[in-house]
């Protein structure tokens, strides 16, 4: 005859359902025989039907996406740009920025110099795009001559070229062979040679 | 045939996305519901789950390849519910004793009365867990809400095995002594006939 004690000791394993065939005959005599142990089995399988019927969540759609976003996300050529000046980024919307600069060109229209300034200013921004202009056409020459020089292309290049093609409305590269000769060979920007201006 | 855990790990170690989002894929519910343990409330799950991820992804190149992912990943989760959240909420009120949200896991297609419940069979369950100590009280969470096998906790909770399987026989039959007791008295909701 089994014991109380060993009976509640494989209530366990029981309620796991891993108690062994050999054990089985005795435990379930003892738990025919006795009421004591009889009610504790009972409050003991109960326990254990309320912990797996706990509710459980599901994972709300986009949570994925939310974490690998939050771990994986790249910085934006921003980011890095203010990285690589060292300073902390600065946040405003569009309009605010616009605001900001139309103040500030109304400013130094207002001097001589301020005149000058703003001229300068809008041949920078000419020019700063018509060079990105280029270099988004040109990428195809730079990823072939960095191939035959057995070199890659720079991942903030590559980036630079992405942001371009995205503000140019993702219009194609021309085919390099199409293309007429350049006027600056692309292995001097990548053999370290100043380009001219 | 799927990759292990550890190979994934050792994929995203190697920067490879694709393994991180299948750990991810695999792994939220399991995560999800260690932070719901803790908070009660579905919205500040979300929200130490994905902080829960964002450590793990951190703390990647820490783990033991020699070890299993999911004691490992169910530390990490445990700890940054205690280290950040538990002790906050304790300021609060208790914590597994708090009301259920009402919102939490709701079946919108299931019948008001099923809701009602499921939340008085959450608000029994977290009560009388509460009653039990610490460490047995970790042991039946691990093994009767998480799932884990014995010797998952054992590794998750660096212990023995026999230590793992005695904390859960006890936490058991505590726990079942106490929802005997507080049914009698009627201290917290009864529960319904099961089929």
């Amino acid at each position: 005859m089994m014991s109380h004690e060993r009976f509640e000791s494989l209530l366990s394993d029981y309620a796991d359902g891993i108690l062994p065939l050999s054990q089985m005959r005795a435990f379930g005599e003892h738990l025919g025989s006795c009421a004591r142990c009889a009610a504790l089995a009972d409050s003991y399988t109960s326990a254990l039907a309320d912990l797996h019927a706990f509710p459980r969540l599901e994972v709300p759609a986009g949570f994925t996406a939310s974490i690998l976003e939050k771990t994986t996300r790249r910085p934006s050529a921003w980011d890095a740009f203010w990285s690589w000046i060292g300073l902390p980024r600065l946040t405003m919307s569009r309009s605010a920025a616009g605001a900001l600069l139309s103040v500030l060109l109304l400013f130094l229209a207002g001097t001589a110099d301020g005149r000058r300034i703003a001229r300068e200013v809008n041949m920078a921004t000419h020019q700063t795009y018509s060079n990105a202009v280029r270099l988004y056409y040109r990428s195809s020459d730079f990823k072939e001559t960095a191939a035959s020089l057995g070199r890659k292309i720079p991942g903030q290049l590559e980036g630079t070229v992405d942001w371009i093609r995205n503000r140019l409305g993702r219009q194609p590269v021309p085919d390099p062979k199409t293309k007429e000769p350049s006027d600056r060979p692309s292995t001097r920007l990548l053999s370290g040679d100043t380009p001219t201006a | 045939m799927a990759p292990t855990d550890n190979e994934l790990v050792v994929r995203c170690l190697q920067q490879d996305e694709v393994a991180w989002q299948l750990l991810v894929e695999r792994h939220s519910r399991r995560v999800l519901n260690i932070a719901y343990l803790f908070t009660g409330r579905r919205e500040e799950a979300e929200e130490l789950a994905q902080e829960i991820f964002f450590r793990v992804f951190r703390s990647l190149r820490l783990f033991d390849l020699t070890t299993h992912f999911v004691p490992w990943l169910v530390r990490v989760s445990r700890n940054l519910c205690i280290d950040e959240y538990r002790s906050h909420a304790r300021e609060k009120s208790s914590l597994i004793g708090e009301e259920p949200d009402p919102e939490r896991t709701q079946d919108p297609g299931a019948s008001p009365y099923r809701n009602l419940e499921e939340r008085d069979l959450e608000r029994r369950v977290r009560q009388s867990l509460e009653t039990l100590p610490e460490e047995l009280r970790t042991a039946v969470e691990l093994r009767d809400l998480q799932g884990l096998s014995y010797s998952e906790i054992a590794e998750a909770l660096e212990v023995a095995v026999g230590t793992v399987k005695s904390r859960i026989h006890r936490g058991r039959l505590e726990l079942a002594q106490v929802l005997s007791k507080a049914l009698e008295d009627g201290t917290i909701p009864g529960r319904s006939e099961r089929p």
